[in-house]
């Protein structure tokens, strides 16, 4: 009788150890991009701690962001699904469990008033990230346009000091996304932004790509980050809520809440059924596959990484599906 | 006469008397004031507009906020689009089909007034998404229960009120379901002063509102954290304050052996001195990945960047004592210990407590680079978030704080030297010309008996 107490004893304390292990909070990485910041309502609201799942979200700058993440401090990151691939070639790899949006405009290159088209910048300077999303628009911008990567030079800058490098007046154009693109633009009277990723719709998504083994350990967690998603994402489509959301975001990256406003039309904020249709295999970039795999092209064709990414490992609507119910 | 008096300033290793060295204490501090003013407030900056009455146009990439400061050639492409877009307005509804718009885009519009309602008192600062006061404003300010005084609206405006005003009554409680007239920008001729460029006054204001601003400041006012000045300011304090501590704490015991002991001093000096040659912020990273991304490193940073100049300090100082004491103690059969705590350590007290002084001011120096370890915190976010958003306005007066704190410590401390150790010949003199006493012995003749070492200049921590 005993003997068999003691066991059950011991097996129910190491149950309880594995129990409190999980119990670590989910680690975020997020940064300053208008789709991401808008976890910032499920963070304010309480809503994660209403859905009973534990996480912490990250403050950082985004290239710092990815960093973290492939150095194993963070369980997920937020990255746009052509640098969870960059992120995956050269750091540690991930998988998307929700799209939070694409970007419709707000990723820009925004040039002096000297310069009225792309094709304007030739033989200038532009100062970008080198081996992320800005990067990679320049390059497609280029390619629409007709021009090789080798008419411009790049200066690699940190997106968040773009503004202020810009301001500085000694390089020609800039590629960041908002809220940077709009200070830069602000900043330097005159200044237009020449390409936008409206001009290429879909070229960009932006996900939550999380560590894969947290995904298959503890995936009744992350579910429930989904369903804040879907939430948060309800919420924000609803116009009676915009005041209260545009206070939270604009208070997180500090800008004032009307000069945050355009932001969301730039940032295209998926409902579930856009989400849902994103999820959809097929080529082209109106679903997140499509794209992911003309991104993937386009970083082995400019030599970011050396070998094509196995695309569909990156991406799993499956908790997605789940959380609506699908 | 002339050349009496003038010789009375300029007089070779002689010393100022009172009056004097105070009408020089005060300039020493007026002059820069008053470049600073002259830069300011001089005629050769160009005139910008300063918005006043604002609003959004889907043709603009901006959005101007009231208190923007546009140039000319912004402003006259900021009123022409919003012009554009009421003559489209007023088109389209002459035209039998008036622009739809929805309920929020028309909120919007009538938001534009809140500004102006603040500055006339006819609404609080807080009501800004308060939409149904707002609309009564106009609806007030059509009928000419309400008028502007304080910041006056244009006629172009009152009129677009009066037209607004008609659809907002006849929409009853309901949004009207076609576009309201926008209202039209308005601005003051504000001086165009370089960003970085603060005038005085505007720096004391901002000065005062943060250290008067309650835990809860206006929507708006703070950045991503809504701390007070006051608060932050509290957290810089605790840093330094913890970093210097944990200095002294081991280099107090550390010093005095090393300035006792010749033993003690040849294993430790010359590793310290080197080390003091390596910049404590280049450890940053390193503590960072030992103390994690709270006050640990910061505190750290300041503790590495004291500590070696805090040994080699003291330690020098333990060595200046007058040997002739330890001499007389071991003539009257006192032992090594008994050298060491009766006669070294009340010795170099008040020349310690002087040193410890010095090295506080110096702590601060390492302030900013720490406070950006990790987590950001106290003044030192202020100085980085806000000077990455030009916003000088708020950063000038946390740098301020940093300055005034330091000076005026030192001050105090040196103040109450002289109630700590009475037996020191103190300068006599009030608290501010005693400071300049203390530059003026530098200069001037050393008057003191040698056991008090001339006071160092104030250390003005940037």
């Amino acid at each position: 009788m005993k003997p068999t107490k003691s066991i059950l004893l011991a097996a129910f304390a190491a149950l309880a150890s594995i129990v409190q292990l999980a119990a670590e909070p989910l680690k975020i990485g997020y940064s300053d991009w208008p789709g991401w910041v808008a976890w910032e309502i499920g963070i304010k609201k309480g809503w994660f701690k209403e859905a009973g799942v534990d996480v912490e979200f990250v403050w950082m700058d985004y290239v710092k962001s990815m960093e973290a993440y492939a150095a194993g401090k963070l369980d997920a990151v937020c990255v746009t699904n052509g640098d969870a691939l960059v992120t995956g070639a050269t750091g540690k790899p991930s998988v998307c469990i929700l799209i939070n949006d694409f970007s419709n405009g707000n990723d820009m290159i925004v040039a002096k008033g000297d310069y009225k088209t792309l094709k304007d910048l030739k033989g200038k300077t532009i100062a970008l990230e080198e081996g992320f999303v800005e990067h990679l628009l320049l390059l497609k911008g280029l390619e629409m346009n007709g021009m090789a990567e080798s008419d411009i030079t790049i200066k690699n800058t940190p997106t968040n000091n773009t503004p202020q490098v810009f301001a500085s007046g000694q390089v020609d154009a800039i590629g960041a996304w908002q809220p940077n693109s709009g200070q830069a633009l602000k900043l330097v009277p005159g200044s237009k932004s020449v390409f936008t990723s409206k001009n290429v719709p879909g070229l960009i998504y932006d996900g939550l790509y999380c560590d894969r083994d947290s995904v298959k350990t503890r995936r009744a967690d992350w579910l429930k980050v989904v369903k804040v998603w879907t939430k948060i994402s309800e919420y924000m489509a609803n116009e009676k809520n915009i005041d209260d959301a545009l206070a939270i975001l604009a208070e997180r990256v500090g800008v004032k809440p009307a000069e945050y406003e355009p932001l969301l039309v730039g940032t295209k904020i998926l409902s579930t059924t856009e989400a849902l249709k994103a999820w959809e295999k097929a080529d082209g970039l109106g679903s997140i596959y499509g794209s992911t795999k003309v991104v993937d092209e386009f970083n082995v064709k400019f030599k970011v990484y050396e070998k094509p990414a196995d695309v569909d490992s990156y991406l799993d609507p499956t908790l997605f599906k789940e959380a609506i119910g699908k | 006469m002339k050349a009496q008096s003038r010789s009375r300033w300029w007089v070779v290793r002689k010393e100022l008397d009172q009056s004097q060295a105070t009408i020089l204490m005060a300039l020493s501090f007026i002059l820069p004031l008053v470049i600073w003013s002259i830069a300011s407030y001089g005629p050769w900056w160009k005139v910008a507009h300063q918005v006043s009455v604002s609003a959004e146009s889907p043709r603009l990439q901006s959005v101007y906020s009231v208190g923007d400061r546009l140039e000319p050639e912004v402003w006259k492409e900021f009123s022409t689009s919003i012009a554009k877009d009421n003559e489209e307005i007023v088109a389209a509804r002459n035209g039998g089909t008036p622009l739809a718009s929805s309920a929020r885009q028309n909120k919007k519009i009538v938001r534009q007034i809140h500004p102006i309602a603040v500055v006339n008192g006819w609404l609080t600062r807080g009501q800004e998404l308060e939409d149904d006061a707002i609309r009564k404003t106009w609806i007030d300010l059509a009928g000419g229960k309400l008028k502007a005084t304080k910041e006056p609206l244009s006629d172009g405006n009152l009129k677009i009120i009066k037209t607004n005003a008609e659809m907002l009554a006849k929409a009853g409680t309901d949004w009207p379901t076609e576009s309201l007239l926008k209202l039209l920008p308005q601005s003051s001729k504000e001086v165009s002063r370089p960003v970085y460029l603060v005038p005085p006054d505007v720096v004391a204001k901002s000065f005062w509102k943060g250290i008067t601003a309650t835990s809860t400041p206006e929507a708006g006012d703070a950045g991503a954290e809504r701390k007070t000045l006051l608060q932050r300011y509290g957290e810089s304090w605790r840093t330094i304050v913890m970093g210097f501590l944990l200095a002294i704490l081991v280099a107090i015991p550390v010093g005095l052996l090393c300035g006792t002991y010749d033993f003690a001093s040849k294993i430790a000096e010359p590793f310290v001195n080197f080390f003091s040659y390596m910049p404590a912020p280049a450890f940053g990273v390193v503590l960072m990945a030992i103390f994690g991304l709270d006050m640990g490193p910061k505190i750290m940073l300041v503790f590495l960047g004291t500590l070696p100049s805090a040994i080699l300090m003291i330690s020098k100082t333990t060595r200046s004592l007058d040997g002739s004491l330890l001499e007389a103690a071991q003539t009257l059969g006192a032992n090594q210990r008994q050298l060491l705590t009766t006669v070294v350590i009340p010795g170099i007290l008040p020349s310690l407590y002087k040193d410890l002084r010095l090295l506080f001011g110096t702590a601060w120096t390492w302030l900013v680079i720490a406070e950006l370890l990790g987590f950001k915190s106290g003044l030192a976010e202020i100085i980085d978030t806000h000077g990455r958003r030009f916003q000088f306005d708020i950063v000038y007066p946390a740098i301020l704080l940093i300055g005034l704190s330091g000076f005026f410590m030192d001050q105090i401390l040196a103040y109450l030297a002289r109630f700590f150790f009475p037996w020191m010949d103190q300068p006599k003199k009030g608290f501010l010309s005693r400071f300049f006493s203390a530059r003026a012995r530098i200069l001037g003749p050393a008057k003191q008996p040698p056991t008090s070492a001339p006071e160092a200049p104030t250390t003005s921590p940037s």
